[in-house]
């Protein structure tokens, strides 16, 4: 309800909430997040780091005498996902990173999510306990256990209160499925399965079943030489649990179709916008690589982003998208120094609000962007400790592209390109944010509410 | 010479449009080659090397090859364009402007900017101050011009066209097999295991700890799967350049440059590497030219040994050599026992065409130890 007032046209007034990550200058690479994602009721915030490590935050419940204040989100749950392994046989270490994590829809008090590094996979299982059975007679007061002939008395152990415990297990692991490196996974709408692309195939999983998985797509040449494409991105559609969507480092999106055939290395859809000759490069293709691709949640329309742009296709039509918007257009003349320093190669995620009438992604210094679809305005915010008091407003940014630079604008020149912002996530149900800067998560909240 | 509208340091003041826009595109065109040079190069040792990243890199290399082409086809090459696009030191870099030589002026330039970025500790974004990304691309290279290496270049003689375009066709060659060797056999594009062979560089103690790092993912590369792959790459390398005799005199040019700079900057290793080194890794006729280090070696002035053995240690950089495995073939071998070469005692080049075979294996054996016992 709240997602719909602000769709009717209000612009949205952000607004800080919380950070959370260490203020130091000097960042631990380790403390780096590498995602983030709401889960389906938007309770649940999880994070995952450069260190292997997942950290779930909690929507505590809002105040009663502060109705208008939502309540905040704290830790809720930290558990290493993923160790850096080593492989023996090809002298090859898989880092730990946490590439993408998943929620699986609740179905019961327990909580799942699917978290992944380059090669595997995990299922864990995030339960919450807070009773303890107390009163066993089993052991001996130094905690051994003790001789079942001394025992002369059925003690039954009572449940007693405790202080709230949650705990994550690992319930699968979906290894050795990966020549390549996972860049994504998605859950698919039956529940039951899931998909996991890497840079050349995409396999289809069931949750249960963990020593097998079909491979549904491959694109690797017979003859490694002749390869000239990568699988960027990959997800499933978000209601018909037989189509799903991959994007190329091509700037290209095939839509497959699972009951088409076993193996589907051939499209149903294929999605390429015409190249502008105009404004062709050198690096056009690198540009027009796609990093992320998402559904919107009506399934009727997916986004794509390169790396200026945003792209809003609509499934029934490939031949174009039918909106784009640009994120840092500034930065085209700038490609070739971007080349050199290797932000070209950022991927930059994105994300639609619940209602789909709005987008989001990242950019450098920190900044990130935000387009309304039906207003077609657009605002460039700031992740920054200086904008972050309690409840304060944020502030427009604008990056000055022309000589002339105006007060309180940011030249093109003055960028930093080490503060970027890859990873954001929007609440899918109210207009709350969290924007991953570095180390540091901000969740931003909307004041009209 | 320099050609007409190519003035390095002032914007163009040809009031010829048309050919200032070329020379310029020509420019920029070899500026982004050899940036792609670079990259690829370093892609293999970055922290988190990607396939997609150096496919990327390698359809840009071709797009601009292609390019090149077709554009020599039509009229008169213009390789010195480089220099239009960058600003160099001028009076270092004047005279002897033979197309070859601006050919690696161009790349001490593009890589002594990019040297910083890839010399840096593992993750490049916090190892690169803004500033450096704040401009336009303007590279300050003052102290990276050719040293001393005006009288070298009188030697050069090769036809200037051929030479560019052949080495863009090996390099473009040489990536292509090591996308397959890299991925084929070994996809886990890795993170080179650091630890252990920092420890055996620091015991050698030189500057060669940064090229230490590479030694263990060669390691592994060898023991990739998918033997498949190394065939094929030996295909390739067999038959690209291995007899192609221009080639040799190219590489036998723009060594002799590699030398007077390995000569200057060996101190200064740590920081990032001689660009001409770049253009040498990527020349596959290296195998067919190991005695002609030899003969460089002992041609050059100072020490003989020195700049043999700093320069193959930066062939442990050159990634289509990964998949190789030294009991396959003696045409791969060559290019293992020179990655060997830092960590085991170095040879005398001349004794045999494969001089370290049996050294390269004991050098890998000894990697692989190493690092077996550091994870453990």
């Amino acid at each position: 309800l709240a997602a719909n007032k602000a769709a009717r046209g209000n612009d949205f007034q952000w607004c800080f909430s919380q950070v959370k990550g260490a203020i130091d200058e000097d960042v631990a690479e380790a403390d780096i997040i590498s995602t983030v994602e709401f889960n389906y009721s938007g309770e649940l915030l999880a994070t995952g780091d450069k260190g292997g490590r997942v950290v779930i935050f909690q929507h505590e419940q809002e105040s009663k005498n502060r109705p208008q204040l939502r309540g905040e989100y704290n830790v809720y749950s930290t558990f290493q996902s993923h160790e850096p392994e080593f492989d023996y046989l090809k002298s090859l270490e898989i880092e730990e990173k946490i590439n993408k994590i998943r929620w699986l829809p609740q179905q019961n008090s327990a909580h799942f999510l699917l978290s992944t590094n380059d090669k595997t996979i995990k299922l864990w299982k995030i339960s919450e306990r807070d009773k303890r059975a107390e009163g066993y007679n089993l052991k001996d007061e130094e905690g051994r256990l003790r001789d079942p002939f001394r025992i002369s008395s059925l003690r039954v152990p009572v449940l007693m209160p405790m202080d709230l415990m949650v705990e994550a297990s690992p319930r699968r692991i979906f290894a050795n499925a990966h020549t390549y490196h996972i860049n994504s996974i998605s859950v698919n709408s039956d529940h039951e399965t899931y998909l996991s692309a890497d840079d050349l195939r995409i396999n289809l999983w069931h949750l249960e079943i963990t020593d097998r998985s079909f491979n549904i797509v491959d694109i690797k040449p017979a003859n490694m030489e002749e390869l000239t494409e990568v699988i960027t991105a990959a997800e499933c559609h978000p209601h018909q649990c037989n189509v799903f969507v991959y994007s190329s480092s091509k700037g290209t999106i095939r839509l497959c179709d699972m009951r088409a055939a076993a193996l589907c290395d051939r499209h149903s859809k294929f999605f390429e916008e015409p190249e502008d000759p105009s404004s062709r490069s050198f690096f056009s293709e690198i540009i027009s690589s796609i990093s992320d691709v998402k559904f919107s949640h009506s399934g009727r329309y997916m986004m794509t982003r390169d790396y200026l742009s945003v792209k809003v296709w609509d499934l029934n039509m490939e031949n174009r998208p039918v909106e784009t918007y640009q994120v840092h257009e500034y930065l085209r003349s700038k490609l070739c120094s971007l080349y050199e320093n290797d932000c070209i190669f950022d991927k930059f995620e994105c994300c639609w609000n619940g209602s789909d009438s709005a987008i989001m992604t990242g950019s450098y210094n920190n900044f990130f962007r935000m387009f309304d679809r039906n207003t077609r305005r657009d605002i460039t915010l700031e992740a920054s400790r200086e904008s972050s008091k309690p409840r304060a407003t944020l502030k427009p940014r604008k990056v000055s592209t022309g000589g002339k630079r105006k007060k309180d604008e940011i030249s093109v020149d003055s960028l930093d390109f080490n503060k970027k912002i890859l990873h954001t996530a929007w609440h899918p149900k109210e207009n709350v944010i969290a924007v991953a800067a570095t180390n540091n998560l901000y969740i931003f909240q909307d004041k009209i509410n | 010479m320099i050609l007409k509208g190519q003035k390095r340091k002032l914007p163009p003041e040809d009031p010829d449009h048309t050919e200032e826009t070329t020379a310029e595109l020509e420019g920029q065109r070899q500026l982004v080659l050899y940036i792609s040079l670079n990259k690829y190069q370093h892609g293999q040792v970055l922290a988190e090397p990607s396939l997609r990243r150096s496919v990327l890199i390698a359809n840009t290399l071709r797009q601009i090859t292609l390019e090149a082409a077709m554009g020599k086809d039509g009229g008169s090459p213009t390789p010195c364009g480089a220099a239009a696009a960058v600003h160099t030191k001028e009076d270092g870099c004047t005279g002897m402007a033979t197309p070859d030589r601006q050919f690696t002026v161009t790349v001490h330039n593009s890589h002594s900017a990019a040297a910083s970025d890839f010399s840096s500790p593992p993750d490049p974004q916090f190892g690169v101050a803004s500033s450096r990304h704040q401009a336009d691309f303007q590279v300050s290279t003052p102290d990276v011009c050719i040293e001393g290496g005006s009288e070298d270049w009188e030697s050069m003689s090769s036809d200037p066209d051929f030479s560019l375009s052949a080495a863009i066709s090996s390099i473009l060659t040489t990536l292509e097999s090591s996308i397959d060797g890299n991925h084929g056999g070994s996809p886990a594009a890795p993170r080179t295991p650091l630890r252990s062979l920092e420890n055996l560089a620091a015991l050698e103690g030189d500057g060669a700890s940064k090229q230490g790092v590479r030694g263990p993912s060669w390691g592994g590369w060898e023991r990739a799967e998918e033997s498949r792959a190394t065939d094929s790459c030996v295909e390739v390398m067999r038959s690209s350049y291995l007899g192609d005799l221009a080639l040799d005199d190219i590489f036998q040019d723009i060594d002799t440059s590699l030398l007077e700079r390995e000569l200057g900057v060996l101190g200064a290793r740590g920081e990032g590497h001689p660009s001409g080194e770049e253009l040498l890794r990527y020349l596959p006729s290296l195998s067919s030219t190991v005695p002609s280090f030899s003969s460089f070696s002992s041609s050059s002035s100072s020490s003989s040994s020195s700049p043999f053995l700093s320069i193959n240690q930066n062939m442990w950089c050159l990634p289509s050599f990964s998949s190789f495995n030294p009991t396959t073939t003696p045409s791969g071998s060559p290019f293992f026992s020179s990655s060997s070469f830092p960590s085991s005692s170095f040879p005398s080049p001349s004794s045999s065409s494969y001089p370290g075979q049996g050294l390269a294996r004991d050098g890998l054996e000894l990697d692989h130890v190493m690092e077996v016992l550091v994870e453990s």
